[in-house]
C-alpha cells in the first residue's frame, strides 16, 4: 500500500467515527475531544455510551465483549480499540 | 430553512435495515421539526415495565411517526407499576391522548420460571406466579383508569429465553409451554372486560422475530434492555403498529388492479385460458394472494377493481375461470376502463360513500401507483413487491387495516353492502324517495349504552367522517363516562326487507341547566337518507321533552369532511341560536321542545331495546 492509500484510508475511518458520534451525540458529538467519555459531558451519560457501542458495532460490524465495554471509557481508548480490530 | 422536513426524511426512509445511527438521526430530526411534529397525532407514550426502556426512544420516535402518531415518552423507571402511577408527571399536557403500555416479563418477576417443574396441583408455583402478575396488571389499569380516559395496552408474556427443557416441554400436559398460554388467554379476558384496553402481542412479536436471538445477552447485563439493539426496531414497528390501530380509524377498502395483481399475465393478449392462476407456480401466488383478499373481504374490508381492461373480457374472467376464488359478487364497486386510476379511485370512493384516505390501492404497476400519489394523494397506496410471491405478505403487513376487535358489523359488511345495490335498484325504480322509504319497512330498535355494545358505539364514533355532527373523538372510557353524567347514550340499530344492516347510528345527549344537548350524532353512510336522523332526534326529543327539559340543542362543528350533516338541525326543523360563529367553534341550533314537534317518521317502526 502507497503512502498516499494509508492517508485516504485514516481520513476516512475518522469521517466514519464523526458520523457515528454526531448521530449519537448530535452536533455537540463532533466537539468532542479525545478524552471525553462517559460522565465528562452531559451528553455522554450511560445509555448514550450503550448507544454509541451499539452505533459502532453495527457500522464496524463488529462485536464487543461484556467486560470491553464499561472499559471503552473514553474516545481515545475507542480509537485504540478500532484501529486495533482494522488490524 | 428550505431543508427537507423530517417527516418526508423518515417516510421516504427504507422501512427495513436501518441502523442505530440512521434511527437516531432521524429522531433528532423530528425533535427538532415542530412543524411535522404537528401533522402527527400527539400520544403521551407511558412505559411502565419490568426493564429498562429508555433504549427504545429513538426507534420509537421514528417509527411511530411512520405510522401517523407523534410519542412524547414518559419513562415510569424500573420495575414500577402503581408507583408510578400515583404522581401526576406522567400526564399529558397539550391534550395529546394518554397510552399507557404495561410490559411484564415472567423472568423478571420469577427468575426461576423457565427452571422450574409445573404441574396441577393446586399449590403448583406457577398459580402463584399467574395471580400475582395478574393482580398487579388489575391494579395497574384501575391506577390508570381512576386518572385517564386514555388507551391501555397490555403485553402479553413472551416464553421465558432460558428455559431448561425447551425440546420435550411441549410433551408434558402441565408444561411452562402450557401454563404461558393460558395465563395469556386470562389476561386477555381480564383486558377485554375494560373498556379502551388491548393486549399488546408482545409473545407473537418476540416468536416472529425469533426468541433464540431476541435479547443481547450484553446489553441486558449492561442495562437491562431484553431486546438486541438489532430487535429494537422491529419492537418499536410492532408496538407502533398497535397504537395505531387502537386509535385511529381504519382504512375501509382495498382496490386492486387485475392484470398481474390478482392473476399472472395481461387478459387481453393472453386470454382466459392464458393467464396463470392455480395451485402450481406460476400462478399459485396470485391464487394465493385471491384468498387472502377475500380474507380481507371476511373482516369487513370492502374489495373493489380498477383496471385498464375490456369490461366484458373481465366479466367473464371472473365468472368462468376455474381458480378464480374472487367473484363479480365479491366486488362493492368495479371501474374497469381506460380512464386514469386517480379518477376511478375518486369514482369508487363517492359510490361507497367513504372518503379517498379510507382506500388503499394495490397495482403491481409504479406507473400507475406514482399516478395515484400525485393526483389523489389521500389515498393510501401500497408499495407492491416485485415478486408477487410477496403479494400475500405485503397486504398481512398493512397497519392500515388494523382494528382492534373485530364487530358483529364487520362481518357482516360485505354481505350487507350486496343488500345496499339491491335496495339502491329498487330505489332507482321507485318513483321517489317517499315512494321508497315505506316500501323498505324499516324497522328500528333504540337502546342506552351497555357492555355489549361499548365496543362498536366507540368502533362507529371513530371511523366516522362524513355523517358526524361534531366529530368529537370519544373514547370508549370517554362515552361510558359520557353516558353516565349526561343523559345517556343511544344506539340505533336498523333493519329492512333486505337485512339486517346492524348498529349504524349514535348520540350522546348532555344536560346544561333546562337545555338537553345533542353532544355528538354519528350515522354510518351506509344507513344515509333512510330517515334515521328524524328517527333519532325524534326519539331524543321525546326523552328530554318527557324529562322536563326546555329545550334540545344540536351542536354542529364543521369539517372539510361532514357536509352531509351541515343542514341536519335546519331540516329537522332546528333555529340557528346565533348568526355569529361562537367562540368555540360549535355552530347551536335549538329546538323549543314545548312547541317545535320533531318526531319519528310513520315509515319506521321504532322499539326501545329493554334495558341491560
Amino acid at each position: 500500500m502507497t503512502a498516499r492509500g494509508n492517508v485516504e484510508v485514516e481520513l476516512n475511518q475518522d469521517e466514519k467515527l464523526r458520523s457515528v458520534l454526531e448521530s449519537v451525540f448530535g452536533p455537540d458529538g463532533l466537539k468532542l475531544s479525545d478524552d471525553d467519555g462517559p460522565g465528562t459531558t452531559p451528553v455522554w451519560d450511560s445509555v448514550a455510551h450503550l448507544n454509541l457501542i451499539m452505533t459502532i458495532e453495527a457500522e464496524y460490524g463488529i462485536a464487543f465483549a461484556t467486560a470491553e465495554i464499561p472499559e471503552l471509557r473514553t474516545l481515545r481508548k475507542i480509537r485504540a480499540r478500532l484501529e486495533k480490530s482494522n488490524g | 430553512m428550505a431543508e427537507v422536513g423530517a417527516l418526508e426524511k423518515i417516510r421516504s426512509a427504507p422501512t427495513e435495515g436501518l441502523s442505530p445511527a440512521q434511527y437516531m438521526s432521524l429522531a433528532r430530526a423530528l425533535a427538532a421539526d415542530p412543524e411535522a411534529q404537528k401533522r402527527l397525532m400527539p400520544v403521551r407514550l407511558v412505559l411502565l415495565s419490568t426493564f429498562t426502556t429508555t433504549f427504545f426512544e429513538p426507534y420509537l420516535k421514528v417509527e411511530a411517526a411512520r405510522h401517523g402518531v407523534h410519542v412524547d415518552i414518559h419513562h415510569g423507571g424500573f420495575n414500577q407499576f402503581e408507583q408510578a402511577l400515583l404522581g401526576d408527571e406522567w400526564r399529558a399536557k397539550d391534550g395529546a391522548t394518554e397510552v399507557l403500555v404495561v410490559m411484564m416479563r415472567l423472568e423478571d418477576i420469577h427468575p426461576d420460571v423457565g427452571y422450574r417443574v409445573y404441574g396441577d396441583a393446586a399449590d403448583d408455583p406457577f398459580a402463584a406466579l399467574s395471580a400475582n402478575v395478574l393482580a398487579r396488571i388489575d391494579s395497574t389499569l384501575s391506577m390508570f383508569r381512576d386518572k385517564s380516559k386514555g388507551v391501555a395496552l397490555v403485553a402479553n408474556f413472551s416464553m421465558p429465553e432460558q428455559r431448561l427443557a425447551p425440546v420435550f416441554d411441549a410433551n408434558q400436559a402441565s408444561s411452562l409451554t402450557y401454563k404461558v398460554q393460558e395465563l395469556n388467554r386470562a389476561l386477555r379476558e381480564r383486558v377485554a372486560a375494560r373498556s379502551s384496553s388491548h393486549v399488546w402481542d408482545y409473545a407473537g412479536l418476540v416468536s416472529s422475530a425469533g426468541s433464540a436471538r431476541w435479547t443481547d445477552p450484553r446489553l441486558w447485563a449492561l442495562s437491562r434492555t431484553p431486546v438486541s439493539a438489532a430487535n429494537q426496531p422491529l419492537f418499536a414497528r410492532h408496538l407502533s403498529r398497535t397504537l395505531r390501530g387502537a386509535l385511529r380509524p381504519a382504512a375501509k377498502c382495498l382496490v386492486l388492479d387485475l392484470d398481474n395483481t390478482l392473476w399472472g399475465g395481461v387478459i387481453g393478449d393472453d386470454g382466459i385460458g392464458g393467464i396463470h392462476l392455480g395451485d402450481e407456480h406460476p400462478g399459485r401466488a396470485f391464487k394465493e394472494f385471491q384468498r387472502a383478499a377475500l380474507g380481507l373481504r371476511d373482516r369487513g374490508i370492502l374489495l373493489a377493481i380498477s383496471s385498464k381492461n375490456d369490461e366484458a373480457v373481465v366479466h367473464d374472467a371472473l365468472a368462468n375461470h376455474p381458480e378464480m376464488l374472487l367473484k363479480l359478487k365479491d366486488f362493492a364497486a368495479t371501474r374497469i376502463n381506460w380512464n386514469p386510476k386517480s379518477k376511478n379511485l375518486r369514482e369508487i370512493a363517492k359510490e361507497l360513500n367513504i372518503g379517498l384516505d379510507s382506500l388503499v390501492f394495490f397495482d403491481d404497476n409504479p406507473v400507475e401507483r406514482a399516478e395515484v400519489s400525485e393526483s389523489a394523494p389521500e389515498v393510501h397506496v401500497v408499495d407492491v413487491p416485485v415478486d408477487p410471491a410477496n403479494y400475500v405478505r405485503a397486504l398481512c403487513d398493512l397497519a392500515v387495516f388494523d382494528v382492534p376487535t373485530l364487530t358483529a358489523e364487520d362481518r357482516l359488511r360485505a354481505q350487507s353492502y350486496q343488500a345496499q345495490i339491491e335496495r339502491q335498484q329498487s330505489e332507482a325504480q321507485a318513483g321517489s324517495l317517499d315512494e321508497f322509504l315505506p316500501s323498505l319497512q324499516m324497522e328500528a330498535e333504540i337502546g342506552a349504552w351497555n357492555a355489549i355494545t361499548a365496543q362498536r358505539i366507540a368502533q362507529l364514533v371513530i371511523k366516522t367522517n362524513q355523517f358526524n355532527t361534531t366529530t368529537r373523538r370519544s373514547s370508549e372510557a370517554e362515552l361510558a363516562a359520557l353516558h353516565e353524567d349526561g343523559l345517556g347514550v343511544h344506539w340505533l340499530r336498523l333493519a329492512d326487507r333486505y337485512g339486517d344492516m346492524g348498529l349504524i347510528a349514535v348520540s350522546v345527549m348532555t344536560k346544561q341547566g333546562s337545555d338537553a344537548v345533542v353532544h355528538s350524532f354519528v350515522l354510518s353512510c351506509r344507513a344515509a337518507n333512510r330517515g334515521m336522523e328524524q328517527t333519532m332526534l325524534g326519539y331524543l326529543a321525546k326523552k328530554a321533552k318527557g324529562l322536563g327539559y326546555k329545550r334540545l340543542i344540536g351542536e354542529y362543528i364543521p369539517t372539510p369532511k361532514n357536509t352531509p350533516v351541515a343542514e341536519m338541525y335546519p331540516k329537522l326543523g332546528f333555529t340557528l341560536e346565533t348568526q355569529e360563529a361562537a367562540a368555540d367553534g360549535v355552530t347551536r341550533y335549538t329546538l323549543d321542545l314545548a312547541n317545535d314537534d320533531l318526531v319519528i317518521p310513520e315509515f319506521v317502526r321504532v322499539r326501545e331495546a329493554s334495558s341491560p
